[in-house]
């Protein structure tokens, strides 16, 4: 064929898949002792060059940053989403009563109406000190319902201690995800484990197909979490 | 009046995602196509190994189910011995075969690379989840009697444009309800069968079929830019450009590059138009569409926007795809009509002068003429 008749190279619009992530932080009254909710600012505010880093590291994913807090009521900190690499963190408060599960039922409403469909499952890092005072379970329901939030990357971090963390609630959030929930004893902890939330969660979404057989599209036991530290920072 | 049967012309081009390549790992895509003894028996086929950490042989996987289904339809179209209906083929004959193929070369080729390095408990653990390591994605199409048959299992997608551009689907494997996310369905699930999905394209004469793995619909962030590139390469392989596959690697670089980071894989069939005996030859290499959709395919029929010329044997029918009428019986049915009525008239009103009658029947004449010519223009834009 004469190279002349060649068509014109096809106008494409190519997109990265989008990655959102979302902080969904506890800011009630109980954060407001023994440092948690300044450790909770610091640890959000160090994890951002982690996560533009890891961000690098996907090229093909365009992470978009959001935060839902909680205290007497639920409410956007981060909305809609922030490219990583242009996020800056506004330091919350601590106020009020857990109501995780109204934060829950934000994050479905959420992913039900703002999600791509090409996206890459989304990351929720749930960090909490304490016991729902809402129905968590309800929520949590709907969100393990939803055709995103089943197939989310999810992870808890349960900030303060051990005792006084409702750990049967971070474990079913963290329901299907083969891995247990986080804890962090002290503001080096907290520090050490959102990092690697933010970043091994995000190269966990961008990961390859599965058959979706075993109900999680992600599995992150094989990848190594954070030793325990033993003593670097204030105990909450 | 003989239709010659064209074989389509077939291209492939399988690109590394820009991810793999920036964490070294392998292409998990695999394609193949081959053609059989006549020009109406071939096979193509496309896979996308799943790539995560649970299948870690997928590119394995992906190659032994491109030719297992190329395998399994040519076996079926060389031997085939009396008529079944198109659904019969491909959802018990083509599907149970391809799944029955695929598990076993997938045994073998596992019981040959692993079953020297482990004991035999760890054998015995392993052995009836050997398929998972080798988890993949599939999709086929072939032709039976007068029929495309597509089957597939995953992600995939197919894109259909019609000679004229007017027919399109861009959903042939009904992926939009769940493409979620990453999870998807694999050959190596013990109920495959279960969730391959099938769909047929009817008597295609010109037009372009486009298969890919789920890599090139995710890099593209409109509709217009997947009609583009189908536009784009169905033009190229019209005119028989030799460059085809170098061009369609180029494409599918950049949109891995640019876009999902995924394996790009695609394969394009393209049909030239029929070619009929000189009788009726075109006087030129434009032709308008010749799609017969049916109702149950993907692609409704209200696209189907325009005339077919139908050869069976030696008979030659003009029909409108979308009113189903037949234009010959129309016109047989007005002549007659006109006759009759002229009868009737002559004789209801006997002593009507011979001069009037005549001028009746020239209007007639007149009216037969104008339709004549009419349906004399629309077998020539038929032709073109």
């Amino acid at each position: 064929m004469s190279s002349t008749t060649r068509p014109a190279r096809p106008n494409l619009q190519i997109a990265k898949r989008r990655l959102n992530f979302y902080y969904i932080l506890d800011v009630s009254g109980s954060m407001s002792t023994n440092g948690r909710i300044q450790a909770l600012n610091q640890s959000v505010r160090q994890s951002i060059p982690k996560m533009v880093e890891a961000a690098q590291g996907s090229p093909n994913a365009e992470l978009m940053v959001h935060a839902l807090t909680f205290g007497s009521t639920a409410q956007w900190h981060v909305h809609p989403g922030i490219p990583v690499d242009s996020f800056v963190w506004q330091d919350v408060k601590a106020n009020g009563t857990t109501s995780m599960g109204a934060a829950l039922s934000k994050i479905c409403d959420e992913l039900e109406n703002n999600m791509p469909s090409r996206s890459l499952p989304p990351v929720l890092v749930l960090v909490s000190d304490g016991h729902p005072t809402d129905n968590f379970d309800k929520s949590l329901a709907k969100l393990a319902q939803s055709p995103w939030g089943r197939k989310a990357v999810r992870i808890a971090i349960g900030m303060g201690p051990r005792h006084e963390i409702d750990w049967g609630t971070m474990e079913r959030f963290m329901f299907d995800m083969d891995l247990q929930p986080l804890h962090a004893a002290n503001s080096a902890d907290l520090a050490d484990y959102i990092r690697w939330a933010s970043t091994v969660a995000v190269a966990a979404s961008s990961a390859g197909s599965s058959t979706g057989e075993d109900g999680s599209a992600i599995h992150l036991s094989n990848i190594p979490i954070p030793s325990t530290v033993i003593d670097y920072g204030d105990i909450f | 009046m003989e239709q010659q049967h064209q074989r389509p012309r077939i291209y492939t081009a399988s690109v590394r995602g820009n991810l793999h390549v920036l964490h070294n790992i392998v292409n998990q895509d695999s394609s193949f196509f081959q053609y059989g003894s006549t020009p109406d028996r071939w096979a193509a086929a496309i896979a996308d190994g799943h790539g995560s950490s649970a299948h870690p042989k997928s590119e394995i996987g992906s190659r032994v189910a491109v030719q297992s289904a190329v395998e399994t339809v040519l076996e079926f179209l060389e031997n085939e011995e009396g008529e079944f209906h198109p659904f019969d083929v491909i959802s018990e004959r083509i599907i149970n075969s391809i799944i029955y193929k695929w598990r076993v070369q997938i045994s073998t080729l596992y019981q040959n690379e692993e079953k020297e390095q482990l004991t035999l408990d760890e054998w015995k653990e392993i052995s009836p989840y050997e398929f998972i390591l080798y988890g993949t994605t599939l999709a086929f199409v072939f032709p039976y009697q007068d029929v495309l048959l597509l089957g597939s299992i995953g992600d995939s997608d197919g894109f259909w444009r019609s000679q004229s551009g007017l027919a399109r689907s861009l959903d042939l494997f009904g992926n939009n309800d769940d493409g979620i996310g990453e999870q998807t369905h694999s050959l190596c699930l013990p109920n495959a069968k279960r969730f391959f999905r099938f769909n047929s394209l009817p008597s295609i004469n010109g037009g372009t079929l486009f298969i890919a793995t789920d890599g090139v619909k995710k890099s593209l962030s409109d509709e217009d830019s997947l009609n583009n590139l189908l536009d784009y390469f169905h033009t190229l392989a019209s005119t028989k450009d030799d460059s085809l596959e170098a061009d369609l690697t180029e494409q599918l670089q950049k949109l891995t590059k640019e876009g999902s980071g995924d394996d790009c894989t695609a394969i394009i069939v393209h049909f030239p138009i029929a070619e009929v005996d000189n009788a009726l030859q075109p006087t030129h290499d434009e032709t308008s569409d010749d799609l017969e959709v049916d109702n149950s395919t993907a692609i409704p029929s209200e696209q189907v926007d325009c005339n077919s010329v139908q050869v069976q044997g030696n008979k030659l029918t003009f029909t409108f795809k979308k009113k189903g009428l037949n234009f010959l019986l129309i016109l047989t049915l007005m002549i007659v009509g006109t006759l009759s009525l002229v009868a009737l008239w002559k004789s209801l009103y006997p002593k009507i002068p011979t001069e009037q009658m005549t001028f009746y029947l020239k209007e007639a004449k007149l009216s037969v003429s104008t339709m004549m010519a009419q349906v004399k223009k629309k077998v020539q834009c038929l032709q073109k």
